[in-house]
């Protein structure tokens, strides 16, 4: 019997027959030989039933559920991360993967290396590469609060320099990710979790490439409410972004006392104060960086 | 305060017979770097004759064995009209002088790159090389670099105390590319039992094979080539490299030649032989160009010997402005049996951080890049 894995991708799909061969070949491709993917579709159809099948019918680390109903963006990756948990329980790191970008070969093997020596970490991520429609370009942002000391001074640096689409798709430690409440039912839930586990441990980049992610032009953020909810969105979801997940740190934190000893409850009351105010301030100063990302919304939806 | 020129300064003035001490003392002292220099340039002449006197001993050990290669090789390759023409240049070779072999990188016919050229470089060619050169180690640093070694009438232009010529710098953004692919760093590791087994196909005059060898020590490196250019490479790695482990294919037995090849850096295996080359394992090949001048049969059978052969990556180098027929040629082999990953430029124009926009190519990218992961179920 061969052992556990120690990695499990968690992969919600949602129509992308087109190149999920592509993807699973990467994920089940990984040099790293410890690796399970669980695929919950959302918007199952014959053609992602063929691929799968293909896959899975030579692959026994390859598991697949179709959802019954549309469960929208946050659930299904919710979704995701429980059949993960529920088929893999043993599984120390989690991972969720797209149905459309590429992971590279070692990707598994060098992050869980990254996490091995890195006990304080709960997160690491690799660099990614940009993959246009016609050409590709290397991202060269760098990230890393392994070595900050305290969640204050990390969560401050996760409110003013993460860039959350990159390292949402890194590996986790899935026990951090449960305590921090994997996807909450907020706009930009991957930025929402993010802060909440900077205040758990660090986050590690890797200085290689090893991420390659689907540039799609048609991404729109003022879509964001009927992509991430199935249905209608809940009324909460049209207060301030900060607002909303300033409400799930305190309740997470502050109220159930997710952080444990090191990060007790009434840290976590001032670590939700720290982010509003921070919040607050961004509001009234915006750095250049949310400047443009503003301009970007707001084009978005005028060209809408 | 400058005192004027007519009041006494204090400095006394030195005397006749001192003024004649000293400049006795400075011609003794430019007698004596006179001498130096020539006792250097004396050391390096006869360092060099000693190294082509090893050279044309090696050279002679190697013509050899590949003439034993081409003999048992017959007609049984199927030739490019590229590739012929190139080996008729190189016919010459097998009957070489102790000064040819002595001054092999200037004389052997297998690079663009000319000496000549840089004996008086134009002011083109030396912009070129500063700018291939400053791009890659301002935004990598210089620990991919090898420069051009001076054995063999090794030849380039000289920066920060380095040798480097275009060949030098296509190895060094091809280097700089497998890192960016993420291929490198699994070979530049030193993990203690394991060693890896590289591929390069062609292998030119052996000028990667000497880079990637020196920046991933613990690789074996598996040249096949007609005899003709292996005649070159492996005088020239041999002889750079005068403590290199080297090793030729047997056609009477070749599973001997994979006897203990940890214990190998080269092995040289006629392209004749590709179809029977069965190393225990293979963790790269790499394909610095000879592939586009091979046929459209050919490329298909290297890429699906190596797919056979287990090698999970594949590494492929082209002129950034190759003609569509040769990419699909080349690189769509290549994707029959690898998901094909161009590896993006690194260009001073280029912004490393994209808009939505494909980029246009910049005119500083000389080359083009594919890794290649293999396929699952090809």
């Amino acid at each position: 019997m061969s052992a556990p894995p120690r990695v499990v991708f968690g992969l919600p799909a949602y129509g992308r027959p087109d190149v999920l061969a592509r993807t699973l070949e990467s994920l089940l491709g990984q040099t790293f030989t410890g690796v399970a993917v669980v695929i919950v579709d959302d918007k199952p159809s014959p053609e992602v039933g063929a691929v799968v099948e293909r896959y899975a019918s030579r692959d026994a680390r390859l598991g697949y559920e179709a959802n019954p109903a549309r469960l929208g963006m946050i659930g299904n990756w919710r979704r995701a991360f429980a059949a993960a948990r529920a088929r893999y329980p043993e599984a120390e790191y989690f991972a969720w993967a797209s149905d459309h970008d590429v992971w590279h070969p070692r990707w598994a093997e060098v992050l869980v290396e990254a996490l091995d020596r890195a006990p304080q970490a709960v997160l690491a991520y690799p660099r990614s590469i940009r993959m246009h429609a016609l050409d590709r370009r290397r991202v060269d942002g760098r990230f890393d609060t392994v070595d900050l000391a305290g969640a204050g001074a990390r969560l401050r640096a996760v409110i003013h320099g993460v860039t959350a689409g990159n390292a949402i798709y890194g590996l986790f430690r899935a026990a951090a990710l449960e305590r921090a409440g994997v996807f909450a039912p907020v706009l930009m839930p991957d930025r929402h979790i993010l802060l909440a586990l900077s205040l758990l441990g660090g986050f590690r980049q890797v200085d290689e490439y090893l991420w390659y992610r689907e540039v799609s032009p048609a991404f729109s953020q003022h879509r964001q409410r009927p992509t991430l909810f199935a249905g209608a969105a809940p009324l909460h979801s049209y207060l301030p972004r900060d607002l909303q997940h300033a409400a799930m740190l305190f309740g997470r934190f502050a109220v159930a006392g997710a952080g444990g000893p090191r990060v007790g409850r009434l840290a976590g009351f001032g670590h939700t104060a720290r982010f509003l105010a921070a919040s607050a301030r961004r509001w009234v100063m915006p750095s250049p960086r949310t400047r443009r990302q503003r301009r970007t919304v707001a084009v978005a939806a005028e060209q809408a | 305060m400058v005192a004027p020129a007519n009041e006494p300064t204090g400095a006394r003035e030195p005397s006749r017979s001192e003024r004649k001490a000293a400049l006795i003392a400075r011609r003794v002292e430019v007698q004596a770097a006179k001498e130096q220099e020539a006792a250097r340039l004396e050391a390096e002449r006869q360092a060099t004759a000693a190294t082509a006197a090893r050279a044309f001993e090696i050279y002679r050990d190697v013509r050899a064995r590949a003439a034993r290669m081409r003999d048992a090789a017959g007609a049984g390759v199927e030739r490019s009209p590229a590739e012929s023409r190139l080996l008729a240049q190189l016919a010459p070779l097998w009957d070489a002088d102790p000064e040819t072999i002595g001054s092999l990188r200037r004389v052997a016919p297998l690079s663009n790159v000319r000496a000549d050229e840089y004996v008086a470089p134009t002011e083109e060619l030396t912009l070129r090389l500063k700018r291939g050169y400053r791009i890659v180690r301002q935004q990598v640093g210089e620990a991919l670099f090898v420069e051009e070694s001076p054995v063999l009438g090794g030849f380039g232009y000289r920066r920060n105390g380095q040798l480097f010529n275009e060949d030098t710098l296509m190895f060094f953004h091809a280097l700089v590319a497998l890192d960016d692919a993420a291929l490198l760093a699994a070979f530049r590791a030193a993990r203690p039992g394991v060693r890896h087994l590289v591929w390069e196909s062609g292998g030119g005059w052996g000028g990667f094979a000497y880079q990637f060898t020196r920046v991933c020590p613990n690789v074996t490196y598996v040249i096949t080539a007609p005899p003709e250019l292996l005649l070159v490479s492996a005088v020239y790695l041999a002889t750079v490299l005068p403590q290199a482990r080297c090793r030729f294919f047997d056609a009477a037995s070749p599973s001997a030649t994979w006897e203990r090849w940890e214990e190998s850096d080269f092995v040289f295996v006629p392209d004749s032989e590709v179809a029977r080359f069965a190393p225990p394992r293979l963790d790269l090949t790499l394909d610095l160009g000879a592939w586009l001048s091979m046929t459209a049969g050919r490329v298909r059978d290297h890429v699906r010997h190596a797919f056979d052969l287990g090698s999970r990556y594949v590494f492929s180098v082209l002129p950034a402005r190759a003609e569509a027929a040769d990419v699909s040629r080349v690189w769509g082999s290549i994707a029959t049996w690898y998901w094909p990953h161009p590896v993006p430029p690194r260009a001073e124009t280029m912004p490393a951080v994209p808009d939505d926009r494909p980029a246009e190519l910049a005119p500083d990218v000389l080359h083009a890049h594919l890794a290649g992961w293999r396929r699952m179920y090809a």
